[in-house]
């Protein structure tokens, strides 16, 4: 028996499997040749940053171009700092753009750090702690309808803390009367930060190891830029009585123009 | 003259038909099970070692660890589909290859959703995920395998209403000029 011959209708099949064959691929290939050219004409501008009291404003232009064969729709991008807890620190992004095939436009993205919305424990430690925060960019588009695409992209974002390496020298005492010594140590930190700098004032109590006040710390102006270290002498009162005891802790409020937190420092007395 | 169940066939054909079904096989083992099987991919041989590890977690993510087993049966269908492709039972073939294709599809796509997981390692200071919801590509490229199954659905009909002929009237073998048959 020879080969069967196909019938009219498997023949039509048989066209019909080579043309939806050949859709699906030129259809994938024009997602993925739009997607791709897309990408790879994205320029990101300089980063502007400015700092206005406790909060920070990031901006970054970003211009795009859709060389491909299909349009882009709802191209959208959210940002989000978080700290090494994953608690949420700032939000912003830019967005949403259409792109027409062939058509460029501009994405400006803007982001507040706003020091003075965290919680007063992540506020201590962004101001003392250099740490690597995450950046996540969160972006989505769709391809005339076809398909959609929504990535999450995780990166490290250094963060310097404005009040880094805090330290405290040994201290001094001279008499000031009966019941009180006047004590002078020197208070020394770095501000690490590339964008906020420390104004404002350093006082605090001194606490004895029962955890009640035996002294107080007088207020120092601290006025320092960023990148840049600050040393001077703290001065302050003591009680006779709790210079028996082993250690002191130093309570020191700082009243910064980002905002207002407390670092405990223990000292021997 | 080699018989293929009911196909005759001269043996040069034969051998010709055997050679194209092994380079087919061996071209769609390369396609369907060393390129996505992330433990095998050759090209992970010629990267470095961490990268390489890196990125065979990073296939692993959005391939499927079925797909390859899926692609070595695709293999082995191809294969007897061109050893017995003009028999009665290729219809039958075909049902079952467009079911498994559209299967393999299916997986490919993720069902739809597609996520791929960037591990960090694999692009410096980069982790992350993308997510492709691609449902209406999927249905476009499965539909060649239903079409598959539509085909291979008519041509069992066609060859199940030529064998009752065949068979109410005998007629002795055709002297087939073998340069007529079609591979």
């Amino acid at each position: 028996m020879a080969r069967l011959p196909y019938s009219p209708s498997v023949r039509i099949v048989s066209l019909l499997i080579v043309i939806t064959t050949l859709v699906g691929f030129g259809v994938a290939g024009a997602i993925g040749l739009t997607g791709a050219r897309t990408a790879m004409s994205i320029n990101v501008g300089s980063v502007n940053s400015q700092v206005n009291g406790a909060s920070e404003s990031i901006s970054v232009p970003v211009s795009l171009r859709n060389p491909g064969p299909l349009s882009l729709n709802g191209i959208d991008v959210v940002i989000t700092i978080l700290d090494v807890n994953g608690t949420l620190l700032s939000t912003g992004g830019g967005g949403p753009l259409s792109l027409a095939s062939g058509a460029s436009g501009q994405l400006p993205i803007r982001i507040l750090f706003d020091l003075s919305q965290v919680q007063q424990s992540t506020l201590r430690m962004l101001a003392t702690t250099n740490e690597n925060l995450t950046l996540r960019v969160s972006l989505e588009a769709s391809a005339s309808s076809l398909t959609s695409m929504s990535a999450t992209i995780d990166t490290p974002y250094k963060w310097g803390a404005p009040v880094s390496n805090l330290q405290l020298g040994a201290i001094s005492t001279s008499s000031y009367n009966a019941t009180a010594v006047k004590i002078s140590l020197p208070l020394s930190f770095t501000d690490a930060s590339q964008n906020f700098g420390v104004s404002g004032t350093v006082s605090g109590t001194i606490l004895g190891q029962a955890g009640n006040i035996v002294g107080t710390i007088n207020s120092l102006n601290v006025n320092v830029g960023t990148q840049s270290s600050f040393a001077d002498q703290l001065t302050g009162f003591i009680d006779q009585s709790a210079l028996a005891q082993k250690t002191v802790t130093f309570q020191l409020v700082f009243q910064t123009t980002f905002g207002t937190f407390t670092e405990d420092l223990v000292e021997n007395a | 003259m080699p018989r293929i169940l009911d196909l005759q066939i001269s043996t040069p054909r034969l051998i010709g038909r055997v050679i194209l079904a092994v380079i087919l096989a061996g071209i769609d083992f390369f396609i369907f099970y060393v390129l996505i099987s992330p433990k095998d991919t050759f090209i992970l041989h010629y990267l470095p070692a961490n990268i390489s590890s890196t990125l065979s977690n990073a296939i692993s993510s959005f391939v499927s660890p079925t797909l390859p087993l899926i692609g070595l049966v695709i293999v082995a269908l191809i294969f007897l589909d061109q050893i017995f492709k003009g028999t009665r039972i290729e219809g039958g073939f075909l049902i079952i290859m467009g079911g498994i294709f559209a299967w393999y599809t299916y997986t490919v796509f993720q069902g739809g959703t597609m996520n791929l997981n960037i591990p960090s390692g694999l692009i410096q200071n980069i982790s992350g995920n993308i997510t492709l919801h691609a449902t209406l590509l999927m249905w476009l490229f499965i539909l060649p395998s239903l079409l598959s199954i539509l085909k291979g659905t008519l041509m069992l009909a066609n060859a199940n209403r030529r064998k009752p002929r065949a068979l109410t009237r005998p007629t002795p073998t055709p002297q087939i000029n073998p340069s007529t048959l079609q591979l």
